[in-house]
């Protein structure tokens, strides 16, 4: 399993992606993002992000429609690919694992 | 309610192109939705972070091109590339256009720097376009007088009543000896000064001060060179130099480092003029040079209309008192009498009076040079021209591919002129080794002190690879766009060779115009040279030969005729006179005399005057033409005797009449009579018409003129300075020959001779190329008419008569055409000479078949080798 080329932020972005589909592209995953954390994040970030993400094969993307508010630009809309699905999936596995291995009293000083 | 538009502009910069949709549309959306969150003054605050959180590699790298164009430059290689093997295969065509263009750029740096340095005259002052120098002009008998220089009172009484005079200045130029210790000179380049002469014309000092240095009486300023002349390595500042023969004192108050070469004086040491004390500064006599600095703000043209109310205050009243006239009379010199303004910066070209510090420049000449450096450096663009369009056929298929290949008519103009371009920045590098390798003679023969370094400076290989390239695309230019319009079908089929008509009308016109332009030349040529040949054997009304000047027997002191008596024993001497003026010298008197008639008296005339003794007419072989010599037998000779040259007579206006016996009046009221009439001979250049003299006697003193007989000159010369050194003199020998001095006049008629002979040279050489390169060419093509010719069983000097024949005709041709120019300009040319020759058939007919020979000459050999050529060879070759 390589998964160690998957940063961080780029999980999330790639999360983001699967949680909007099919309408996910870099203005609604900034949004989200910020609303999700509470720090801003910019388009730029996240495009760049993405970018990475389609280079590797985890996310496709296509040309979709205009609006007015884009001054008549069209959007890119990025759906997440079977690769990166898989790649989610193992990265949750993990997680998981690693959550149901913590003690219990632990997780309730925390709390 | 649109983003910021700057910061559009900034992401539209540095964003990748085919980002730009994506990336812009987000911007926008988010902006939109922002403002409906935030309001509007946040929402930019925070596009503009957004925009630079764009600044990343990702997006600013370019997606590279899936079909890649050429970069401009690969096309600019292969023309480069193109064109060097085109001129490394045409090695012959190729030298010949590079040397044409190359003597062509060498004589046009040659000549531009002429010009400039030309230009630049007295620019060095820091307030140089506000110095004018005063001048006066004369009228009297129906001729105008113009003198450089005022009299003493002049430039302070004008700086006194106008107050846009800032200040007045005077020079006054001297030759005299000098002495420190054991070395003695004689200094012909001295002058006084007044004490602001030096700072006015911002010469700086090496030692001393420039502001008080000239104020005390007998203060000397000298130069870098004089200093070490007469000190060595001593420190010259406050040390004393005896000047003169009566070994004044002067003492050292500065050091300069040298007058600029591009000034209109040059003086090795300058002497207070406050040494010279003018007790009473007078108005209507001449000798100071006089500068006036002006305001900025004065106008010259006003400032001269003011002058004539200074005339009636100064000048009349004098006028009056010397001539002895009337107060009427007297008042005439406020028409005749004029003080005008001549700008500081135009002396040098402008300036022709008969007076000048040293001989001046003409803007003609620098016009003449320029036309010349032009139509050189055209004749071989010419030649660049007419090889490259002979040579058409040859470069049509290369046309014809490149065309299929899709190049357009504006690429292929552009690779034509590449390659001349090309070509003349190859020629300007071997021009500046010609440069480099003539530059010694132009010196020489231009008269100019002009080193390589000059053409290093960065400004000069500006200016010459700017002139090369002007010259490439002249050049180039036509071939480019006749190449170019070639059709492609046409070039591919090889059926170029069908209409050379037009072309060749091309050729035959460039040929006119070469030999043309040369054929002016060498009548121009053969002018100069037949007019200063006539002036230097003109009879001159004297005798020249063996005439020997000491110009400085007053170092003598009263022993000077007994000097004179002394050399009288030796028996080369024939004769010998006391006199320091002889003709062609640089002593000369004048006045201005009128004749006393019995009725009235006539107008004034302006007469010069040499001082001279009983044996002058005798010793220089001038000719009495009426009454007679002076004669010892009448005492009154020797104080109101005088006699006057036929001009005078004229002028006077006693043609016709016996002059001897009547009285002229000069300026202090003094009356002589003229006892007799020499034959007007020529004591100044021959450039000048003779002018009326007087000759007196008395005064006299201070030099001998000898005439002497011998074959062993150098045993005389060794015998006279012997004699000379027995006298205990107050200074070394000075003497030099009427007859060298005489040559002296001519300098600049020999300079202007040489340059013309230069250029018809360069002129002739590169025509000559020109046309044996293109008649190579023609022949070349003709190789199969004159082998089939041949068979066909034409004689050789057959076929050398029909392939010289079109040549030699346009050399006629040009021959014609140049002939009434070269008459016209050289006509003009001579107006400027009093005495002068006729423009003659036979110079045309001269130069007409020297050019017409060396035609033939470059033709002839290609044509004779082709037709000695076997028919065999020349047929076989397909």
């Amino acid at each position: 399993m390589r998964r160690s080329d998957l940063g961080e932020f780029e999980e999330v972005v790639l999360l983001a992606v699967a949680a909007l589909s099919p309408k996910a592209y870099s203005v609604v995953i900034a949004e989200e993002l910020e609303r999700e954390t509470g720090n801003s994040v910019s388009t730029g970030a996240v495009h760049a992000a993405l970018q990475r993400l389609e280079q590797k094969g985890y996310v496709s993307s296509f040309l979709g429609e205009a609006t007015a508010e884009r001054g008549g630009r069209r959007k890119r809309l990025f759906t997440v690919s079977a690769l990166g699905g898989r790649i989610l999936q193992d990265v949750r596995a993990v997680r998981n694992r690693l959550w149901e291995r913590i003690d219990s009293h632990l997780l309730l000083d925390w709390q | 309610m649109t983003p910021p538009r700057l910061a559009d502009r900034l992401l539209n910069w540095f964003c990748a192109p085919h980002l730009r949709e994506e990336v812009l549309g987000d911007l926008h959306e988010r902006y939109a939705r922002r403002i409906e969150r935030v309001g509007e003054t946040k929402a930019r605050r925070r596009y503009w972070l957004d925009v630079l959180a764009y600044v990343r590699p990702e997006f600013i790298r370019r997606r590279p091109l899936e079909f890649t164009n050429p970069r401009p430059t690969d096309m600019i290689r292969n023309y480069v590339k193109i064109a060097w093997r085109n001129l490394m295969l045409n090695k012959a065509f190729t030298a010949i256009n590079m040397m044409g263009l190359a003597i062509g750029l060498a004589s046009f740096m040659l000549i531009a720097v002429f010009v400039y340095t030309e230009l630049r005259y007295d620019n060095y002052p820091s307030d140089a376009s506000n110095i004018y120098r005063v001048q006066v002009s004369v009228a009297g008998n129906g001729d105008v007088a113009v003198y450089p220089n005022v009299d003493a009172g002049v430039g302070e009484g004008i700086q006194r009543t106008f107050p846009e005079v800032k200040a007045a200045t005077r020079f006054l130029p001297v030759s005299d000896y000098i002495q420190y210790k054991n070395n003695q000179f004689k200094e012909l380049h001295l002058a006084f000064a007044d004490s602001n002469f030096l700072s006015l014309f911002s010469i700086p000092f090496s030692k001393g001060n420039a502001a008080t240095a000239l104020i005390a009486p007998n203060s000397i300023v000298i130069s870098t060179e004089f200093a070490r002349k007469y000190f060595g390595d001593e420190d010259p500042i406050g040390k004393t130099l005896a000047v003169g023969t009566q070994r004044a004192a002067f003492t050292v108050t500065g050091i300069i480092d040298k007058v600029p070469d591009n000034s209109h004086f040059h003086a090795d040491a300058f002497l207070s003029l406050s040494s010279r004390h003018i007790a009473n500064p007078t108005w209507s006599n001449i000798g100071f040079f006089t500068y006036l600095a002006l305001n900025d703000k004065a106008d010259p043209k006003k400032l001269e209309a003011k002058f004539p109310q200074l005339v009636a205050k100064y000048v009349v009243p004098e006028v009056q008192r010397d001539m002895g006239v009337s107060l009427a009379e007297a008042q005439k010199s406020v028409e005749t009498f004029r003080f005008s303004l001549q700008p500081l910066t135009d002396i040098h070209l402008y300036s022709n009076t008969k007076y000048e510090l040293e001989p001046n420049g003409d803007i003609k000449y620098v016009y003449i040079f320029s036309a010349l450096a032009l139509f050189i450096l055209l004749l071989a663009c010419i030649n660049f021209t007419n090889l490259s369009t002979a040579q058409a056929a040859k470069r049509s298929r290369e046309v014809g591919i490149r065309k299929v290949m899709g190049s357009i008519k504006n690429q292929i103009v552009f690779q034509f002129l590449t390659e001349s371009v090309l070509l003349t920045f190859l020629a300007m590098v071997c021009a500046y080794g010609l440069v480099f390798l003539l530059l010694p003679y132009f010196n020489q023969v231009a008269n100019k002190q002009i080193s390589f370094s000059f053409f290093l400076s960065y400004q000069a290989i500006l200016a010459l690879l700017l002139a090369s390239f002007l010259a490439g695309i002249l050049a180039g230019i036509y071939p480019a766009f006749f190449l170019s319009s070639f059709s492609i079908i046409k070039t591919l089929k090889g059926a170029f060779f069908g209409k050379g008509s037009q072309k060749k009308s091309l050729h035959s016109g460039l040929i006119v115009f070469q030999f043309s332009i040369s054929t002016i030349l060498l009548i121009a040529t053969i002018v100069v040279y037949k007019q200063l040949q006539y002036m230097q054997t003109k009879k001159l009304g004297y005798d020249k030969d063996q005439v020997i000047a000491l110009p400085d027997t007053r170092l003598l002191g009263d022993k000077q005729l007994a000097f004179k008596d002394q050399l009288l024993q030796n028996s080369h001497v024939v004769a010998a006179s006391l006199s320091r003026y002889t003709p062609g010298g640089t002593m000369m008197d004048g006045t201005q005399i009128y004749p006393k008639n019995e009725t009235s008296n006539g107008t004034e005339i302006h007469a010069n005057i040499f001082h001279v003794d009983y044996d002058y007419l005798r010793t220089l072989g001038i000719q009495v033409v009426q009454g007679r010599n002076f004669s010892r037998d009448f005492p009154t000779d020797s104080i109101s005797g005088v006699l006057i040259n036929e001009s005078a007579v004229h002028e006077l206006g006693w043609k016709g009449t016996n002059p001897i016996g009547k009285s002229v009046v000069r300026s202090g009221n003094h009356e002589y009579k003229v006892i007799g009439v020499v034959r007007d001979f020529n004591y100044v250049s021959v450039k000048q018409k003779v002018s009326p003299l007087m000759l007196m006697m008395g005064r006299n003193a201070g030099g001998i003129v000898l005439k002497i007989k011998t074959t062993d000159v150098a045993g005389f010369l060794a015998d006279l300075k012997t004699q000379w050194e027995a006298f205990n003199p107050n200074g070394p020998l000075e003497y030099h020959f009427l007859d060298d001095q005489f040559a002296n006049f001519y300098a600049s008629e020999q300079q202007t001779q040489r340059l013309f002979s230069a250029f018809a040279l360069l002129a002739v050489i590169i025509a000559s190329l020109g046309l044996f390169a293109l008649s190579a060419f023609v022949i070349e093509q003709r190789t199969k008419e004159v082998g089939i010719r041949k068979v066909m069983g034409a004689s050789v000097p057959g076929i050398v008569q029909l392939l010289v024949k079109d040549f030699v005709r346009l050399v006629l041709i040009a021959v014609v055409i140049a002939s009434p120019i070269a008459w016209y300009t050289m006509h003009h040319w001579l107006q400027d000479f009093a005495y002068r020759i006729d423009v003659e058939w036979w110079m045309f007919a001269l130069s007409g078949l020297m050019a017409l020979s060396i035609a033939l000459l470059t033709v002839s050999y290609q044509s004779i080798k082709a037709a000695l050529m076997n028919p065999v060879k020349s047929l076989r070759s397909e």
